[in-house]
């Protein structure tokens, strides 16, 4: 199918001559940017019904198995003993500790977890839901006025991004220099130096500081957090803290510029929502299932089990693609409409079981009360121009540049 | 007794907080990375007393066993390293590996010099040792033959007696001369499998001169690699393991192996210490009688792993 389409996500779209079934099966790549366009779907879709456990040769020694089918996907999930979470992604950081907790295995991964539970509660997240709707409103001022604007780069990144770092607890002065940090690490932008380094450089510095000065934050929290009576190591402690930044940073903004997308390309779904915006909240759900900006994330065999039929043996990698699962027709009746009052809607995009994302709340709660302000101020929303958008490929896939045009209305 | 040992097993460092007490979580972290490093890898070895386990209390290798068998997935054997002065210890010692999950148990020589005496030099000695050990446990047994430098080593018909005893299910050979190495294995003639134990330039050879496996303490660093670069070798693959061998093995092996750190006995030190240049371990600290290691052979290591192309930046 040609691009004559006017609109950005076309799954149909053809990405080329190795644009097949047979292709992907033997080569899948959950980075290939040939699957943007949301051709990332048609092809998990081919994969789910021809082989749902593919097996691809494409980067570490030996290849990887694919999952497409939520059920198998569901039994991986289902037992963190034999499949570890180390490393998450495929192909892996390169981080030789596993990071905490997102990458720890039973019997670490619970009291790890365990310790952030409180904080990221449903109760305690939507108590900070005024301060979250204050920092969306404020980003919203700085551009609605002009009727267009770049929706990743003025609101979705800085919102986000500030509301992470006052969890963190980053002291005022250090706040421009974390956005900064954050901002080139989601961008992979390595040109002046590699920010990871640069922000586990920080993050020693702010461990020490929190020791003696203790805050209402998350790094707080960690710093004099116990386990078996016993404080965490400077290890774990900043294994802890590093993951936070970009699991909190890159996946609920690239969640919430889909849903922008999904909102300029759907106008009679903006107006619904506006009409009636006690839908937005499972509208945020259905959204990130149909987007699945996490498409696909790894597990390591650790010993000799069965998936869909198929033996896999320790030490074998497997690429599970949530992507796929969110699409499943056996559990997601009309898979490919978009349905904001979909219920039941279990989807993956935020996990499932005891790695289901430790943020889930405060994501659900930032990316809603984002819309809320934003339809109110932004009317006949429409993309200014499909072939400006950019889409990242990634173990988290996002929209970089989504350049919006829009009616201002004025909020009172 | 269906364990059957091939392949690499690794002998788990132990990670140590700044009193030297056991790092215990970190300790799990680390048997959970040697699990994940591919079916390369057999199985673990905890409590070596060829590696830094020397130190610990009664009490501290049964915890040591405790956690590792918690952190180690269904299939992937804990084989605890026994070593006591005197045979009554050694069953002591069974009975605590039995007790906390052991899959089987790697029996050094006891340490008592008379026992050594009688061990090394009359034929039928080990035979009546293990049996006796038998007896005591329904363990696995896994015989150490130690390089005679290090304390005792059983004369070769011993291992072909030891062989036939219905509980040994592998002889783990730390002799290091290829020569002896081969007589062994062919004495042996495949009744159990013998494993390699030397963490030395000589590694390679001493496979090739016959054997199912390795038990190293060097395989800490790239369990993964070496794990792959053993199954290769044995199976033939030669064209990937010798490519592997020369350009990441042996760089690591000859600084270990010919260090002064290999020769003052800080081996566990020397690959906590690569571990740590890595950013996986976060010290290398050993406890006594273990040395630490000298800012010479720390230079050394570094440089090794640079060479081997495992340091980043290099």
């Amino acid at each position: 199918m040609s691009d004559t389409s006017d609109t950005y996500w076309n799954p149909d779209l053809s990405a080329g001559e190795h644009d097949t079934p047979e292709h992907w099966a033997a080569h899948f790549d959950g980075m290939d940017p040939t699957l943007s366009r949301g051709r990332f779907f048609r092809v998990s879709a081919e994969m789910q019904q021809r082989c749902p456990v593919a097996h691809s040769d494409r980067y570490e020694d030996g290849g990887f198995w694919v999952l497409s089918r939520y059920r198998d996907i569901e039994q991986v999930h289902k037992d963190p003993a034999t499949f570890s979470s180390y490393p998450v992604v495929c192909p892996s950081f390169g981080n030789l500790r596993p990071m905490i907790p997102i990458e720890s295995d039973p019997p670490l991964h619970k009291p790890y977890r365990a310790l952030l539970s409180d904080f990221f509660s449903r109760r305690a997240q939507l108590a900070k839901e005024p301060l979250f709707r204050r920092f969306a409103v404020e980003q919203l001022d700085r551009f609605v006025a002009r009727g267009e604007c770049d929706i990743t780069e003025e609101l979705c990144l800085p919102f986000v991004l500030r509301a992470l770092i006052d969890m963190l607890g980053v002291p005022d002065e250090d706040r421009e220099l974390m956005g900064d940090i954050g901002m080139r690490l989601v961008r992979m932008d390595t040109s002046r130096g590699n920010p990871a380094v640069e922000l586990y450089g920080y993050f020693q510095k702010l461990v020490a500081h929190r020791r003696e000065h203790p805050g209402d934050d998350v790094v707080s929290l960690i710093t004099h957090a116990e386990l078996d009576g016993e404080p965490l190591s400077e290890f774990e402690i900043l294994d802890y803290c590093m993951v936070i930044l970009p699991a909190g940073f890159e996946t609920t903004a690239s969640s919430m510029s889909y849903t922008f997308l999904f909102l300029a390309e759907n106008p009679e779904l903006a107006d619904r929502l506006r009409a009636d915006p006690a839908l937005i909240a499972s509208a945020v759900d259905e959204m990130i299932r149909y987007a699945t900006p996490v498409r696909a994330l790894a597990r390591t065999v650790m010993s000799e089990v069965e998936v869909g039929g198929q033996t896999m043996a320790r030490g074998d990698r497997v690429v599970l693609n949530w992507a796929a699962a969110n699409r499943d027709p056996a559990y997601f009746p009309e898979p490919d409409t978009l349905d904001v009052e979909r219920k039941p809607n279990r989807h993956m995009g935020f996990g499932m079981g005891v790695h289901l994302c430790t943020g889930i709340h405060m994501a659900r709660i930032e990316i809603r009360v984002a819309l809320e302000e934003a339809l109110k101020r932004m009317d006949n929303i429409r993309l200014a121009d499909p072939a400006a958008v950019v889409e990242r490929p990634g173990s988290t896939w996002g929209l970089d540049v989504l350049p919006l045009r829009f009616d201002p209305v004025a909020v009172s | 007794m269906s364990l059957v040992l091939a392949g690499l097993y690794p002998s788990a460092l132990l990670p140590l907080r700044e009193d030297l007490s056991i790092a215990e979580r970190d300790y799990v972290v680390q048997i959970q990375h040697l699990a994940r490093a591919g079916a390369g890898v057999g199985g673990v070895i905890v409590n070596d007393p060829a590696g830094d386990a020397a130190g610990l209390s009664r009490e501290e290798r049964a915890r040591v066993l405790e956690l590792a068998a918690a952190a180690a997935p269904e299939g992937f054997p804990v084989i605890a390293g026994i070593q006591a002065e005197s045979v009554e210890r050694v069953v002591e010692l069974l009975d605590d590996a039995r007790a906390h999950h052991a899959d089987a148990a790697l029996v050094f020589p006891p340490t008592d010099p008379r026992l050594t005496a009688e061990l090394t030099s009359a034929v039928d000695a080990p035979r009546r040792l293990f049996a006796e050990l038998a007896a005591a446990t329904d363990l696995p047994l896994v015989v150490a033959q130690t390089a005679a430098e290090g304390g005792a080593s059983y004369p070769t018909q011993a291992l072909v007696e030891l062989a036939r005893l219905e509980r040994v299910v592998a002889i783990v050979d730390a002799i290091g001369d290829a020569g002896r190495h081969a007589e062994q294995y062919r004495a042996v003639d495949r009744a159990v499998p013998l494993l390699v134990a030397v963490d030395g330039p000589e590694l390679r050879e001493l496979l090739l001169a016959g054997a199912e496996g390795a038990a190293l303490g060097i395989s800490n660093i790239a369990p993964r690699a070496w794990g792959a670069f053993v199954a290769d070798l044995l199976a033939g693959r030669r064209d990937r393991s010798d490519r592997w061998y020369a350009e990441v093995g042996e760089p690591l092996l000859r600084a270990l192996g010919g260090s002064r750190a290999r020769a003052s006995g800080s081996g566990a030190a020397w690959v906590k210490h690569g571990l740590v240049l890595l950013g996986q371990h976060a010290n290398s600290r050993v406890r006594p009688p273990q040395p630490e290691l000298s800012e010479e052979d720390g230079a050394a290591v570094r440089e090794a792993l640079a060479v081997a192309g495992l340091l980043p930046g290099h």
